[in-house]
């Protein structure tokens, strides 16, 4: 976004946009080392790396909400290629794919294609985004386990306080000729009926409700806004983890239940 | 009148005992119980409280084990089945009827009567068609469709007699079935076991305690401290 000036547009040439962070005066992190506030108009000089000074028109000052990216400037293509005196090449090549995790192995079949230039897998140079990555996947990781632990376990105690309430009617039953093994399935099946509407009510709520107000409400991380993201693997995964944990959280109170005899059932305390 | 042989005898048991382990006491509730009942009898089992004859009902209907004897159902000595076979048996031969209606409130009144049948393994159509039929003989077909709570409690027991008949049962077990009943009620229940027993041949046994009961049944067992007593009929 930018928060003062323009972009550049394909045949600008002497005009440069840069970060907040360089310039300074926009309330950044990096304000002690920015250029102390300058505005669009200002002339500054840009030393390349090839030894190559020019003084740039600051076009525009732009805000990405990611402060490595409020570090950089942009100038147009064609003016790149002058200073640098060279066309339509890249001297680095950062791979990206569909499937996460998998950059790692395209690298070195550049490098046997013959592509000799700076090949990096993509979370090299966003590192911090790398890291901030993990961080969110261990949290996602730990809530999604207590998650589970707190969904079976209630649906444990809500068909163990069941089969209490109805230990009669489960010993009369069992002496009517219905056979241990219904009496169980039937409560697996309150179990997993349960689970799946749960998993259910929580699809809507997160589809529905949560993401689409996260995409228009985001949440501000001096990194840069922060959405929810549902990966449908994910989503699958989880539904048949709760679905076998309401399984066995039904399966494990009544299978005891009916291990009791039918008149302790039917006449116990 | 029939005959004592042997094939009009559906239950039989000899020197039937049953001993209770409580903490370091041993409590005899049936002590050498050989007794007979005839196919298609109407027999109660009578007795003051603790005289354990809701013990024997629950030897003859196999949802206990005695402690020695025998027992013959229908000419099968029964001790011998494993826990599932008696299960079956229990389902296949037997119907029961509790002094708590013992029905499911989530079910409807036939959902509650098929119920056995299902377990059977018999079609929804089938479960449906008997259903009716064995509501129709407790006179119940129109609340076929009401739940327990929309029913009064001698309509619950009636559907749970239902129930309890629709497998065609070869005994109808009753334990104190008309306890929880007002007594316009619980005469309804005794002639509608009488009226099933008559029309049908069902055999039917029952625990009451119940004096006047005795006049309506075919046989009457009367239990004292665990020992038969006394037979009337």
């Amino acid at each position: 976004m930018m928060i003062e000036g323009e972009y550049l547009s394909k045949y600008d040439r002497r005009e440069i946009i840069i970060g907040k962070e360089i310039a300074g005066g926009h309330g950044g992190s990096l304000e002690h080392t920015s250029l102390g506030g300058i505005v669009v108009g200002d002339t500054v000089e840009v030393a390349f790396t090839n030894g190559v000074r020019r003084e740039y028109r600051v076009k525009g000052i732009f805000d990405t909400n990611f402060i490595q990216s409020n570090q950089l400037a942009y100038v147009t293509e064609k003016e790149l290629e002058s200073v640098l005196g060279i066309h339509d090449m890249a001297s680095q090549i950062l791979v990206k794919t569909d499937t996460k995790g998998e950059e790692d192995r395209f690298p070195n079949q550049f490098v046997e294609l013959g592509v000799h230039e700076d090949i990096k897998p993509w979370p090299v140079y966003a590192g911090i985004v790398a890291t901030l990555t993990q961080s969110f996947d261990a949290l996602n990781a730990l809530t999604g386990a207590i998650g589970f632990f707190v969904a079976g376990v209630t649906i444990f105690i809500v068909i163990y306080v069941s089969t209490v309430s109805k230990r009669r009617q489960m010993g009369i039953l069992r002496a009517i000729g219905i056979k241990e093994s219904i009496i169980v399935r039937s409560y697996i099946f309150q179990a997993v009926f349960y689970a799946v509407c749960g998993c259910i009510a929580g699809l809507v709520i997160m589809f529905a409700i949560l993401v689409p107000y996260f995409i228009k409400h985001p949440m501000v991380f001096p990194m840069g806004n922060v959405t929810l993201l549902i990966e449908q693997k994910a989503a699958i995964t989880r539904s048949a983890g709760l679905i076998i944990s309401a399984a066995i959280a039904g399966f494990l109170p009544s299978w005891r239940a009916v291990r009791e005899t039918i008149l302790d059932a039917i006449w116990g305390d | 009148m029939m005959g004592r042989d042997a094939q009009d005898t559906i239950i039989a048991t000899r020197n039937l005992s049953r001993t209770y382990t409580i903490g370091k006491v041993q409590v005899q509730a049936l002590k050498n119980v050989t007794l007979d009942i005839r196919r298609g009898e109407f027999a109660a089992i009578m007795g003051k409280s603790g005289s354990g004859k809701s013990t024997l009902l629950h030897q003859l209907g196999l949802l206990d084990t005695p402690t020695e004897g025998e027992i013959m159902i229908d000419g099968i000595e029964i001790s011998g089945l494993s826990e599932a076979a008696r299960t079956r048996f229990r389902l296949e031969k037997f119907g029961y009827v509790f002094q708590e209606y013992a029905i499911l409130p989530e079910l409807t009144a036939l959902e509650n009567v098929y119920l056995p049948a299902m377990a059977l393994g018999l079609s929804q159509g089938e479960c449906t068609r008997n259903g009716m039929d064995a509501l129709e003989k407790v006179g119940l077909t129109e609340r076929a469709d009401h739940r327990p709570r929309e029913m009064s409690g001698g309509e619950q027991q009636r559907v749970a007699i239902a129930r309890a008949l629709i497998n065609k049962p070869k005994i109808l077990f009753a334990d104190e079935p008309t306890a929880n009943l007002d007594s316009a009620s619980s005469k309804q229940i005794l002639e509608l076991f009488r009226g099933l027993n008559r029309d049908l041949g069902q055999t039917i046994l029952m625990v009451t305690h119940e004096l006047e009961d005795a006049d309506i049944v075919d046989q009457v067992i009367w239990l004292a401290d665990g020992e038969v007593v006394g037979r009337e009929g």
